[in-house]
């Protein structure tokens, strides 16, 4: 018996040697707790939805894309890098903009495999990285946009998406249940919300007389909108120009008179209803 | 009870099942036939009872399944080979000693399917849903389980209670009455190795995890080969733990010289026995490890370079002490030997590099830090140890750590040979000569890792294993062929050796037990918040990863359990004792 209690005693000092090891030794790294569906609207700020893609991005991405070791590219080139990627005869997709290129790779991530990177054996035609929109990772439509939203801000490129775009179509028409609360039911009520008119002419507005030393006259925006700035459309002119009002100042105009801030304080939502608005002939 | 169990569920399964975990109605219809695929669960789903976590229920009785089940099949795979070496030889000792271990191995069985039965108990009150979208997918598999465990309680108790009925003419049909249990057992082994490796990597299943139907899709997932090799192996290494235990326990309780004799001689055995199958497991769970990165990198990132990765740290400790403990152990072994062994000085040198290979083991590579942390040390890696901790140098480290273990032995062996033939010099200076080749040609490929790309730096540990096995195997060879020209052999004096040694192969028996433990922890949780990984989500409220101080606290108690019903199987086997070996002591006349 007085064998067993010491063989007994023994295991035990061993255990709690491991034990405490394991408790005292090692730093207690309190795990994430498993991710939720990201609920988003349209009701976002840009602002808002940029960092929610920041924050996913962060989760979900960074562990292989920090340039620690070589599990996976950085990203922060990714702005100069995309136009190179899409024409090497490597490329076997269809993108043409960096949002369709960035949407491409998360989603189908073998239509082009950065050198190096490629699963070992496969010469770099098939990549390791998941489908981010299945299995484990399992992003949705919506954050998908809001992780290409960081990576464009994050690479100082135009943000081509809002969580409006996570449902195409639907924004436009049905604005007031796509926006959520706080946003304004259509482009005029926003127009009229953020006070365009105090400085702009505004296209079917009664009465939106701006005041003409202070603002361009908006009725004929969507004639011009196109032309104004090389390589952007009317739509990505208007946009910008709400979101960096001093990215191109209109003739007889005073930079700096616009207020900067339109990206925190518009609904995306909403940003995208006057954009639509303007850009169209009235 | 197991049986009647898993016979009930697979039977009755679909109209039982989904009633019994049916709180929630969407939950309820889902499952039903799960014609959409894997239930998508909530809180509702999990029936709750006052002061019981769930959770950890599960895990214990899983994880003293797992100890149990990897004991009673690792053993009759060495008992086997050990009754067929006694029997070629005509050497009663083996068979005495393969029939202690089997006996030893009969108590567990009992707890084994005790365990099982807790286990599938426990699934189908606590988790339902699960047990039940398992059973729909791995229904037949389930039944086959079934019939087959009713085959392996056959076998073994034939093997077992036929032991000496079957001897003389009839001891060929024993062996193969032997080769049937191991086979049955290996079989139990990999279709249970499927349902874990089927919640790890599904296959057989489409995204949402809709059934096709074939069964053995769903069995042969990617992972699932890997773990029936890491398994097997480590199966057969833990059994010579545990039996090594056994052997200890009896001779520090033995009375008589010739006791301590037979029991020495049986931890020697089992000792070799763990320590020669515990050399290849390191590369069978790199090939594991590989193996999970190519199903899914972001679950070989969770694995390795998350969280989990300071697990890996606690690994190296145990495999450390395994490795220290069973080297002491062979050391003391030397006392056996008559005069002091010319090799002997040789010992604190072996002890200093195991060390030193140890501590590059044991440093960490890629690891979770808090910013402060990243600013002490300068960056997310150490500036001096940094480079240890990258599998170049682990692997490396490893392989010399082998390498070390086998020369202890190797050490021993050689001291036991007597007028060797004239030429053994010569063949002793050759073998030195493989050695150090050996161990250039390692450490050239770490330091050549550490200057290619990651794809081909994990491809060099193949030429650095095959390395240690090509030096282990050529001086074998070389030491067969000094053995067979030499004189004789030495006497051994089994039993001559100091109590401290036995407490050595505890050493192996525990952290072997805890290392168990830990490594099926970090396996099934890396599915994270997935029962069934990307397939059904947990949606209970343990779906989230513990501390490492809590999951390691839940390990030690399994370890614990473990070794308290363990010990009691010890006493039961030394009960029967007075009755069976007694008598067949006095045939075996040639003790060691």
């Amino acid at each position: 018996m007085s064998t067993l209690a010491r063989v007994s005693g023994y295991a035990l000092a061993l255990i709690g040697m491991f034990t405490g090891y394991s408790y005292f030794g090692i730093p207690q790294v309190v795990p994430e707790p498993p991710p939720k569906q990201t609920h988003i609207d349209a009701s976002m700020t840009i602002d808002e939805f940029t960092a929610l893609g920041a924050s996913i991005y962060e989760r979900t991405c960074a562990l292989c894309h920090s340039g620690l070791g070589d599990r996976a590219p950085k990203l922060d080139r990714i702005g100069s890098l995309w136009r190179e990627r899409v024409n090497d005869p490597r490329y076997r997709g269809k993108a043409t903009t960096l949002e369709a290129y960035l949407r491409e790779s998360m989603v189908d991530p073998s239509v082009y495999v950065v050198q190096g990177f490629g699963k070992p054996g496969a010469a770099d035609t098939e990549s390791p990285m998941p489908d981010v929109s299945k299995g484990a990772i399992g992003l949705s439509a919506a954050e998908i946009d809001a992780v290409i939203a960081y990576l464009q801000s994050m690479a100082g490129e135009k943000v081509s998406v809002s969580p409006r775009a996570a449902k195409p179509g639907v924004a436009g028409k049905h604005a007031e249940a796509a926006g959520g609360a706080g946003s304004a039911p259509d482009a005029v009520a926003a127009l009229t919300r953020y006070q365009c008119n105090v400085c702009h002419r505004l296209p079917g507005i009664a009465g939106a007389e701006g005041t003409p030393a202070l603002g361009p006259d908006l009725r004929t925006m969507a004639k011009t909108a196109n032309t104004r700035a090389p390589g952007l459309d009317a739509s990505s002119f208007i946009r910008q120009s709400i979101l960096a009002p001093d990215a191109v100042i209109a003739q007889g105009f005073t930079p700096g008179v616009m207020p900067g801030d339109f990206g925190q304080r518009m609904r995306a939502a909403e940003l995208e209803m006057i954009v639509d608005y303007l850009a169209k002939e009235h | 009870m197991l049986l009647v169990f898993v016979l009930l569920l697979v039977i009755g399964g679909d109209f039982l099942l989904p009633h019994a975990y049916g709180q929630s109605q969407d939950a309820v219809e889902a499952g039903a036939a799960f014609q959409s695929g894997a239930p998508r669960l909530t809180l509702t789903d999990y029936p709750t009872y006052k002061g019981i976590n769930s959770r950890v229920a599960v895990w214990i009785a899983a994880q003293l399944h797992l100890f149990f089940a990897a004991f009673v099949l690792g053993v009759p795979i060495f008992v086997l080979v050990i009754e067929f070496i006694g029997w070629r030889r005509r050497d009663l000792r083996y068979d005495r000693m393969a029939h202690e271990f089997i006996k030893i191995s009969m108590g567990a069985f009992a707890l084994t399917a005790t365990s099982g039965g807790l286990l599938v108990f426990l699934l189908v009150v606590l988790y339902p849903a699960l047990f039940a979208y398992l059973t729909h997918v791995f229904g037949p598999v389930m039944m086959l389980y079934a019939l087959l465990f009713l085959a392996e309680t056959v076998c073994l108790y034939v093997y077992y209670y036929g032991w000496d009925a079957m001897q003389g003419r009839l001891k060929p049909a024993h062996l193969l009455t032997g080769l049937a249990l191991n086979i049955v057992g290996t079989v139990l082994l990999v279709l249970a190795n499927s349902w874990a490796t089927f919640m790890m990597a599904p296959s057989g299943v489409d995204a949402a995890g809709v059934f096709g139907g074939d069964a053995w899709a769903a069995v042969a997932s990617p992972l699932w080969m890997p773990l029936n090799v890491h398994r097997f192996i480590a199966n057969i290494a833990y059994g010579g733990a545990i039996v090594g235990a056994y052997a200890a326990y009896k001779f520090l309780s033995g009375r008589t010289a010739e006791e301590k004799a037979h029991y020495d001689w049986m931890g020697y055995t089992a000792n070799w026995i763990a320590v020669v199958a515990l050399l290849p497991l390191p590369f069978a769970g790199y090939w594991m490890t590989k193996e999970v990165y190519a199903y899914s990198q972001q679950m070989g990132i969770t694995l390795m370079g998350g969280i989990f990765a300071w697990l890996f740290i606690i690994q190296a400790v145990l495999i450390g002490t395994i490795f220290l403990a069973a080297n002491f152990y062979l050391w003391c072994g030397m006392g056996r030997l008559d005069g002091r062994s010319r090799t002997a000085y040789l010992v604190k040198y072996i002890a200093g590099v195991l060390v030193v290979c140890f501590l590059v083991w044991f440093t960490p590579h890629t690891l979770v830090m808090t910013a402060r942390e990243i600013s002490a040390i300068g960056g997310t890696h150490h500036p001096v140890l940094g480079p240890l901790g990258v599998m170049s140098a682990k692997n490396s480290a490893v392989n010399i750590m082998i390498l070390a273990t086998f020369l202890t032995y190797q050490l021993f062996r050689r001291s036991l040979i007597r007028d060797a033939p004239p030429w053994a010099a010569r063949a002793t200076r050759l073998q030195i000569a493989f050695y150090v080749a050996a161990v250039a040609n390692i450490i050239g490929l770490g330091i050549y890792g550490y200057f290619v790309p990651a794809n081909v730096r994990i491809g060099l540990s193949v030429p650095q294993v095959m390395t240690t096995l090509l030096l282990i195997v050529v001086c074998v060879v070389i030491d067969e062929l000094i053995a067979a020209r030499s004189g004789g052999a030495s006497k051994v004096y089994w039993g001559r050796m100091p109590r401290r040694a036995q407490y050595a192969l505890f050493t192996v028996a525990v952290a072997f037990t805890w290392l168990m433990g830990l490594m099926g922890y970090i396996r099934s949780s890396i599915r994270q918040h997935w029962h069934v990984y990307t397939v059904m989500r947990d949606g209970s409220a343990d779906a989230f990863t513990l501390t490492i101080g809590h999951a390691t606290a839940v390990v030690s108690v399994c370890v614990l359990l473990f070794l308290l019903l363990i010990l009691f199987v010890f006493w039961l086997a030394g009960f029967g004792r007075t009755q069976e070996v007694t008598p067949r002591t006095a045939a075996a006349t040639g003790l060691p």
